[in-house]
């Protein structure tokens, strides 16, 4: 004998939780584009690459040119006190620079603004769902779970979410230690729709695009 | 992508369904196919049935049309998707670059100089806006400005085969030989298996007069590939010039070998061709006057 969850809390905690966290990583999803600034290029960094990877060839191909082609081109690059890499030499050689993390700040700035959103928005959505719904049971699992995912969960646990509390997976928020470990609590309902609201968001997606193709066209999956 | 693919989908377009139109653009734009008639045709008709059910493709089939409507001369479909572009993206570069397109198919050739300009001057690295001016100035007949705008864009990006081919072909017009000769050196080192490339540097070598040079790189490309016509040919004509040249006895030899040799492998090739044909009695009996 489980016990009985209400239709409300289907109705007004399971569903929003959903909605509102696969429509958050949409939205994030889109800010992201939008915030993606455009990659600027340094046009002496593509030079001196572009020199580097000419060079590179010359190397290689070498035995297809004739003596005096191939000297009058290592001339270009290397004759003493004019070839372009002795006057300019290339930094990008330097592998403690590159070590020392100095490569492109912007680059670095790039990322960050990523992870920002990433961040600030999962905040806010947890934030809001243990203030709102923590202590709620929202679901029950169709199959029977061992009670190894309650207690003896922690630690063969195959989740990426870290779970630090003794409540196991699926129950996070819920402190009854009797309660049946089928049952999923708000926390981890959210967790949950998270973790998987990418690739749900993906096949809903790909689901329309295909089937704009697809609908009349039975030559295409030839 | 397979060979009746295109056929078909050009087929089905025809009939009607604004779907299959979509998706033959779309198959167009990925495979780089130019027939800016079947472009016009169903873009045209696309954008007539309504933007909306193309979605957020609707952009990219605009386009599409104005490059097509602009090669082709159709002004007011060009007009219009320029407007709607404009209006959608105004603060766009590649609009910009349509812009100047646009007054490239006007023939106003100063104004889309300067369209390029200003956006190579806020962007030096839109290496397709570079190609785009380097193409207007030949195609404007400005043959000298077009190669001083290839020196420059290859000054930065030295490693893009295809503007050094185009600069060799410049120069090939211009009749400067050293120069294509280099740009070709560079195309061997690039891809030094390429039968072209090697063909191209040959002929140029042999018509700069290194002849010594082109019998080596002739022999490579018939070594490559046996029953290349084209080298061996080459090989027939730079081995006359040197015997022509040099009629010391003992090198004499050796050419004469080859020589031999080279016309042996040519009546080879064409045997095995059919021998008959428009051009193999011709070559054939070409060969019998070389050979005595």
């Amino acid at each position: 004998m489980g016990i009985f969850l209400d239709p409300k809390i289907r109705n007004n905690v399971l569903l929003p939780i959903f909605i509102v966290v696969v429509l958050t990583s949409m939205i994030r999803s889109s800010l992201m584009i939008l915030l993606k600034a455009e990659p600027k290029v340094d046009v002496k960094e593509v030079k001196t690459q572009s020199m580097l990877g000419r060079c590179k060839m010359l190397r290689a191909a070498s035995h297809f040119l004739t003596e005096k082609a191939f000297k009058s081109r290592k001339a270009y690059f290397v004759k003493k006190d004019v070839g372009v890499l002795v006057k300019s030499v290339p930094k990008a050689k330097d592998p403690m620079e590159a070590l020392q993390g100095g490569s492109d700040p912007m680059a670095m700035m790039g990322m960050m603004k990523g992870q920002m959103v990433f961040m600030v928005s999962q905040g806010l959505l947890a934030y809001w769902v243990s203030h709102l719904f923590s202590g709620f049971l929202v679901a029950k699992t169709p199959f029977p779970l061992t009670f190894q995912f309650k207690a003896g969960g922690n630690s063969k646990r195959r989740s990426p979410v870290p779970c630090p509390c003794p409540q196991g997976m699926l129950q996070r928020g819920v402190e009854v230690t009797a309660l049946e470990p089928g049952y999923v609590s708000s926390l981890c309902w959210y967790m949950f729709v998270m973790m998987s609201s990418h690739s749900l968001i993906g096949l809903v997606q790909s689901f329309f695009t295909k089937s704009d193709v697809e609908a009349d066209d039975p030559m295409m999956a030839m | 992508m397979e060979p009746r693919q295109y056929e078909a989908m050009i087929a089905k377009a025809q009939s009607g369904s604004a779907t299959s139109a979509t998706e033959l653009l779309q198959f167009m734009r990925t495979h780089k196919i130019h027939q800016p008639e079947l472009v016009l045709l169903h873009g045209a008709r696309l954008l007539k049935g309504g933007a909306r059910a193309l979605g957020n493709e609707v952009w990219t089939v605009m386009e599409q049309v104005f490059l097509a409507a602009a090669e082709l001369g159709c002004d007011q479909w060009r007009d219009y998707c320029l407007k709607e572009l404009t209006k959608k993206f105004p603060s766009s570069l590649r609009v910009e670059r349509l812009k100047g397109i646009e007054k490239e198919s006007l023939a106003d050739w100063k104004e889309a100089e300067k369209i390029y300009q200003k956006i190579l001057a806020g962007k030096p690295e839109d290496t397709v806006t570079h190609k785009r001016l380097i193409a207007m100035y030949k195609q404007s007949g400005k043959v000298p400005e077009a190669i001083e705008s290839i020196n420059t864009y290859l000054e930065t990006f030295s490693t893009d085969s295809e503007v050094w081919h185009e600069l060799g072909e410049l120069y090939l017009e211009c009749g400067m030989l050293q120069r294509a000769v280099f740009c070709f050196e560079e195309l061997i080192v690039h891809n030094p298996r390429s039968m072209y490339n090697i063909l191209t540097y040959a002929e140029l070598l042999y018509s700069t007069g290194d002849l010594e040079t082109s019998r080596k790189y002739f022999s490579l490309a018939a070594y490559l590939d046996g029953a290349n016509l084209r080298a061996l040919w080459g090989l027939v004509a730079c081995n006359m010039a040197l015997m022509e040249k040099d009629k010391t006895r003992e090198k004499s030899k050796q050419l004469q070998e080859l020589q031999k040799f080279t016309v042996q492998r040519l009546r080879t090739a064409y045997k095995d061709l059919g021998g008959s044909g428009a051009h193999g009695k011709p070559a054939l009996n070409l060969l019998a006057a070389v050979s005595t």
